[in-house]
């Protein structure tokens, strides 16, 4: 536990600045705090001790007020008695309070609030680079949580768990030196239930924290039926089987109520118990501390009519151990000053043990190794010239899976169209994703320009391949930004976004729209149609005038017409580039230079469209079909 | 944007008016329901406030009956209570002092053990209360959503609704658990406070309650300025969120663009808006909690000026000539300082209370969302519950569309007798699965009517209506649990030897005894462990055991080994046996068996008759006919052929009339030309 909280305030190490400035902030305040029942004593003595001796001002001249104030002020002829003295300390004191407060309060989250935007930063940054092997098996929701509800309860205990541990820290140092000042013994006979508080909190915080758990299980039961009901809506409804999903539903969810009432059950107890702990030393107090005060109340009496004087009735009384009322009342102030620490060790805890669960889990995915790097020496490529070559290449997602690609051996030449056909899951896709290494492909493999693709720096690489992957996703920018992302850099330049705008036949379509290129996409803007988005993804690839292009079945959701006028505008790009398709329409790789099919990761036919049509195999068939489907169609 | 969970933090905005009355009613309703237990409990907190506030009252009355510092209320409350058991007041204050100390000491002993049991119970209580609420809102979300139609569905992703019952409820708990009640007990605390003040001395009492009006100015300027600020952070998190969000669901082409450094950059900006926005709405707390301490302060050191010059004042007098001056005891003044400095304490939990609220406030309205979203398929006054269905389904003269421009079927006309099999074959897109989602009324006809036994469906319970048809889905849903809960789903009165019977029946029992725990075998959801053809026969007992009247079959896509085609087509022989069944047929050999095949064509009726029938009309059936030969001849080793439906939606000027033949087993069908256009080619 020590060494994880150690490891955990290792975070804290490059902020030592404002952490440093908080905590001299807080220790401040603290000391200011725990002063403030000193003057409530002053006063309580003050006006005690005149009572006592029927109204004479001399016999609380052992009062500290009285002996460093001219005592005029606090006669019959002072104003209100002086007693206004008393507020001006007390307001000046807290006021001050106020001041350091402002600063730690400030200190402290700025320090947090840093720390948790690296944290999350490098999160991101790191989430960003792993491998598509890597998001294949998270789900981008649960890296979410990590990114936001995991993060809060860094931040959290980054803030407020190490201000209130400091704060407990300090008033436990402190206001025991008060307290002792007022009577050591009554300190030790009143903090004798104290022992008891951490084993109570930490006993019941178990007890609660397994009950939490079980809690949250059952939530999560309820939820997984909530999910499975909803999406079995279709079936329940088939069978009318409403009335019994609500039944077994309103079964589980009473379940969670139960568990709920139960952890509420010693949850309740917690922070009325730890009252009650104090409330022991309350009881204390008011005995032993009262019979302080009367021990000392006799003492002056008996030496009041000695005739000694009031500063050495007040030494006796502190030397015998006796105590005044206003270190009784005073007293009181402080044990309630401590009850709050108290709680708040409980709190800091709970803080403590969710931080570092959920740091734990960052530094999981922190850890994760990013697969997919530069190699280490790479070979000195900077520029690609297109020639793709494809040497026996067996590709397995995992090492035991049953191999995507099988020995596929391609060769295209620079500036030739190779595409790809075959049934769904026939390894078309993962084909294309090897070549700008969003999975690697086994050493000796793949080649560009006769170099491995390994040893291709990724900077070269990904900015020189433009990909249109199959399924599109833009960001929430403005089209322009979208189309800006091929070309990178910081200005590309606007009128050659638009000519591949154009050349995509989605230039129409963007034009229409009130705020042209500066539309926003997604949410909070347009919603582009399914064939607009294919057609600006092309544009955005086409627009870095790749050395090779990627086209992943991205004519899918455009009518045939825009197809034949998007064909036409690429051919001209495709003569600068090497390009890949795959398709599942004939009409779209008529044209290619190589046709291959690909069946269960191999090459099961490969030539040009006229070559494969004499063949009579899967692509001889899928263009009779496609031909019947088109007279169909037209029928 | 492929995640739910983005598409909830998207949707996360707060509300512009976070205490929105008829929000806060609707909300408060719930708890209505309780109120024999709201009733208790905000009796229970008031008398928990009173317990907080006694205790300052009682050190008043110690420091005055104990060391004798003068006679006060607080002193005279304390004898007069404790009177009756000791004879009397007065005798109260001549007991040896060492005695009143220890009386003090079981008071206070007294006092702090009732307060914990009352604060015990009332956390428990509230909790249930909170629980109860939430356990009755979330049945209520769920049975609502269940209520609504499948359109519904449609619009809105699983994971949203899931979010909607199990968290947001969660959040909602929060404010019946904690919030409502730490203000009843904040509010009880605060009047008890002033109550007692000017009970013991009105004078003094205004004076430190002077300090009230100020805190309160303060409180306001304070959320004025933290509430915009506030808003601004919360926006900036939805930003950064669905930044993140959208970088982590597109993060491959993050990477086919080289897109990293920028997204960095990106994340600096956007999160650093969202730090400037943290801190700033800190910095108003920051400045605020030290106004309000020293506030605060004053109000205490207020106490030891003014009550302490009341104090001097008084101490040559008798009690009397003490009250005419306004002068009090040592002890009143003690009481007065720590009921001084209870007085933050309820002030500055309201105050932090706000973030529950609007956390709340939130959730609700997107609960309520749900909630008033009206089913738009309801049962009709005046439906009856059908028994059982001889099985006669007619469309007279349908059109449905989803959406208003969209027309999906357009005046489809076509009867099924009693016991009929029918096939539906066409494109993907004809209506084939629409006419599926009418007959078993998932959506309601924009005109024309449905018929089952010659009565519109709309005369039917919606519960009775479902319950006497069985529809089997193409991609079978199997649920998590065992096969005995998936084949009989919720229905209890099924029994283990009818669900026997079913899957023997239909030939499912062999792979079934194949399975550890046979029937009581684990079943994954989506039914992963099962192969299509295992899960096709599971949904084929499924629709068995419920013995319907009329039996509906989506036949699946997908293709399967000889075996396993010939055990479905054997199935399927024995299941559509002796009642009416319409199924959306893939299979040739399904259609060939058929008493009838209705072709849909573009949400009309194109042609119907049996397949010699439609072969000889060398129509649209004649083409499909002819794409499915080509199938079956690219996959020979698949012994069942299959008559794929096909994604093409090309436009077609032909309508064709149609008039089958054999009336012996197919209803005469005439379809005519409803919109009039070229019949010939």
């Amino acid at each position: 536990m020590i060494r994880n909280l150690f490891h955990l305030l290792g975070y804290c190490k490059p902020y030592w600045r404002p952490y440093l400035i908080g905590t001299v902030a807080l220790f401040f305040t603290d000391i200011l705090d725990t002063f403030t029942p000193q003057i409530v004593r002053w006063t309580i003595d003050h006006l005690e001790a005149m009572s006592r001796d029927g109204g004479d001002l001399a016999a609380a001249a052992s009062v500290p007020t009285l002996r460093f104030l001219p005592s005029h002020w606090f006669g019959d002829h002072g104003f209100m008695h002086g007693m206004w003295v008393y507020f001006v300390l007390y307001v000046l004191a807290v006021a001050l309070t106020g001041v350091c407060r402002y600063f730690f309060s400030l200190y402290y989250s700025r320090a947090a609030v840093d720390l948790t935007h690296n944290l999350r930063g490098k999160f991101f940054g790191h989430v960003q680079k792993l491998s598509a092997r890597y998001h294949d098996k998270v789900k981008a929701g649960d890296l979410m949580t990590l990114a936001t509800a995991d993060t809060n309860a860094a931040r959290e205990f980054f803030w407020v768990g190490v201000l209130i541990g400091l704060d407990t820290l300090f008033y436990f140092t402190m206001v025991p030196i008060y307290m002792a000042d007022i009577s050591w013994r009554l300190l030790l006979v009143s903090l004798c239930t104290l022992p008891l508080i951490p084993f109570i909190v930490s006993r019941l915080a178990n007890r609660i924290e397994m009950r939490y758990e079980d809690v949250q299980d059952q939530l999560g039961i309820v939820a997984e039926k909530a999910r499975e009901s909803f999406a079995g809506a279709k079936v329940i409804k088939s069978f009318a089987q409403e009335e019994n999903e609500i039944k077994t539903f309103a079964r589980m969810a009473s379940l969670y109520k139960t568990k709920a009432l139960s952890l509420a059950r010693i949850q309740a107890l917690q922070q009325p118990l730890l009252v009650l702990m104090l409330a022991l030393a309350d009881m204390v107090v008011v005995i032993y501390g009262g019979s302080l005060v009367l021990q000392g109340m006799d003492m002056r009496e008996k030496m009041a009519a000695a005739g000694a004087s009031s500063v050495e009735i007040a030494a006796a009384i502190r030397d015998s151990g006796a105590i005044t009322v206003g270190g009784f009342v005073a007293f009181f102030s402080y044990l309630i000053r401590l009850s709050g620490p108290m709680v708040g060790l409980g709190w800091v805890i709970s803080l403590y043990q969710r931080a570092h669960i959920s740091v734990q889990r960052i530094e999981e995915v922190l850890d994760a190794k990013v697969e997919i790097t530069d190699a280490e020496k790479p070979a000195p490529v900077e520029k690609l010239g297109g020639g793709i070559e494809i040497r026996n290449l067996t590709f397995r997602f995992y090492p035991d899976a049953k191999p995507a690609l099988a020995d596929v051996s391609i060769t295209v030449q620079p500036g030739k169209t190779l595409a790809i056909v075959g049934p769904v899951g026939s390894g078309k896709t993962s084909l294309l994703n090897l070549i700008p290494r969003l999975y690697d492909p086994p050493a000796g493999s793949v080649f560009l320009d006769g170099v491995d693709v390994r040893e291709i720096k990724l900077d070269v690489l990904r900015t020189q391949i433009g990909a249109v992957p199959q399924e599109t996703f833009l960001f929430s920018e403005t089209i322009l930004q979208n189309l800006a992302l091929g070309p990178g850099g910081d200005n590309p330049d606007p009128q050659w976004l638009k000519q591949c705008a154009k050349i995509a036949q989605v230039d129409p379509d963007i034009v229409a729209f009130p705020k042209q290129y500066e539309t926003m996409l997604g949410e909070k803007g347009v919603n582009l149609s399914g064939g607009q988005k294919q057609r600006v993804a092309i544009a955005r690839a086409i627009a870095r005038k790749p050395a090779i292009l990627l086209l992943d079945d991205c004519l899918s959701a455009v009518d045939t017409q825009t197809e034949e006028a998007i064909l036409a505008g690429l051919k001209e790009v495709m003569k600068e580039c090497t390009t890949l398709i795959v398709s599942h329409r004939i009409s779209t790789v008529e044209h290619a230079d190589e046709i291959v099919v690909l069946n269960d990761g191999r090459v099961v036919e490969r030539g040009t469209h006229s070559e494969l049509l004499d063949k009579g195999g899967y692509y001889a068939e899928l263009h009779k079909k496609q031909q019947l489907e088109a007279e169909l169609s037209a029928s | 944007m492929s995640d739910d969970f983005e598409d909830d933090l998207l949707d996360e905005r707060i509300k512009t008016n976070v205490f929105d009355p008829v929000l806060l009613r609707r909300m408060l309703k719930y708890a209505v329901r309780y109120w024999r237990r709201v009733g208790v409990a905000v009796f229970m907190v008031t008398v928990s406030a009173g317990f907080a506030i006694a205790p300052p009252l009682l050190v008043g009355a110690m420091v005055d009956l104990v060391f004798k510092t003068g006679i006060s209320l607080p002193g005279n409350v304390i004898a007069n209570l404790a009177g009756p058991f000791t004879g009397g007041a007065d005798a109260v204050r001549a007991l040896p002092a060492s005695q009143k100390l220890v009386m003090f000491g079981l008071l206070f002993l007294v006092l702090r053990f009732c307060s914990f049991f009352v604060d015990w119970a009332n956390g428990y209580l509230l909790t249930g209360l909170g629980q109860r609420v939430l356990y009755d809102i979330r049945l209520e979300l769920f049975t609502h959503i269940h209520s609504l139609s499948l359109s519904f569905f449609h619009r809105n992703p699983v994971g949203r609704l899931v979010n909607r019952t199990a968290y947001d409820v969660g959040s909602m708990e929060q404010m019946f658990s904690v919030a409502v009640v730490t203000l009843v007990k904040d509010v009880a605390m605060l009047a008890g406070i002033i109550v007692m003040l000017v009970l013991i001395d009105v004078n003094l009492a205004l004076i430190v309650l002077s300090v009230i009006p100020f805190m309160i100015v303060a409180t306001l300027v304070f959320r004025h300025h933290s509430r915009g600020a506030y808003r601004k952070w919360y926006k900036a998190q939805s930003r950064l969120n669905s930044f993140m969000a959208e970088t982590m669901s597109g993060v491959r082409v993050v990477q086919l663009f080289h897109k990293e450094a920028r997204n960095q950059r990106g994340y600096d900006e956007i999160g650093g808006d969202f730090q400037r926005h943290f801190l700033t709405q800190r910095r108003a707390w920051a400045i605020f909690r030290p106004i309000a301490t020293t506030l605060s302060a004053a109000g205490i050191g207020l106490v030891l000026w003014f009550c302490g010059d009341a104090v001097v004042r008084g101490i040559p007098m008798t009690r009397l000539e003490m009250a005419a001056a306004g002068a009090i005891s040592v002890g009143v003044l003690v009481t007065y300082l720590q009921y001084a400095e209870l007085f933050f304490t309820p002030i500055r939990d309201i105050t932090e209370k706000f973030d529950i609220v609007v956390g709340a406030m939130t959730a609700a309205e997107r609960i309520f969302t749900i909630l008033d979203e009206k089913p738009d398929v309801v049962d009709q006054p005046g439906a009856v519950m059908s028994s059982r269905f001889s099985g006669a389904v007619a469309f007279e003269n349908v059109e449905f569309r989803y959406k208003p421009d969209e027309p999906i079927l357009r005046g489809v006309d076509f009867a099924v007798k009693p016991g009929q099999t029918v096939a539906i074959v066409g494109h993907t897109g004809a209506g084939k699965t629409t006419i599926i989602n009418l007959i078993c009324r998932f959506y309601d006809v924009n005109a024309g009517r449905v018929t089952v036994d010659g009565k519109d469906v709309r005369e039917y319970l919606l519960k009775g209506l479902r319950r006497n048809i069985a529809v089997v889905h193409q991609d079978v849903f199997l649920f998590a649990g065992s096969i005995l809960d998936n084949l009989r789903l919720g229905e209890e009165s099924i029994t283990h030897e009818q669900v026997k019977a079913a899957c023997e029946y239909v030939g499912a029992d062999k792979f079934i005894n194949r399975l550890e725990g046979k029937y009581n075998a684990k079943v994954e959801e989506g039914g992963k462990t099962f192969s299509a053809g295992e899960r096709q026969l599971l949904s084929f007992a499924r629709a068995l055991v419920f013995n319907p009247s009329i039996l509906i079959l989506d036949e699946a896509t997908s293709s399967i080994d000889t075996h396993t085609e010939e055990m479905i087509q054997s199935a399927l022989i024995k299941l559509t046996k002796g009642r009416t069944s319409i199924i959306i047929a893939h299979r040739l050999s399904t259609i060939q068996r058929a008493d009838n095949i209705l072709v849909m064509h573009k949400g009309k009726l194109a042609e119907s008759g049996n397949h010699q029938q439609l072969l000889a009309l060398r129509g649209i059936y004649y083409r499909l006919y002819q794409l499915q030969y080509s199938a079956m001849e690219r996959t020979p080793k698949a012994g069942g052929t299959r008559f794929v439906g096909m994604e093409n939606k090309g436009s077609s000027r032909r309508r064709r009339a149609v008039a089958a033949a054999d009336a012996g087993t197919v209803e005469v069908v005439k379809i005519t030309n409803p919109d009039g256009l070229d019949v010939a080619e």
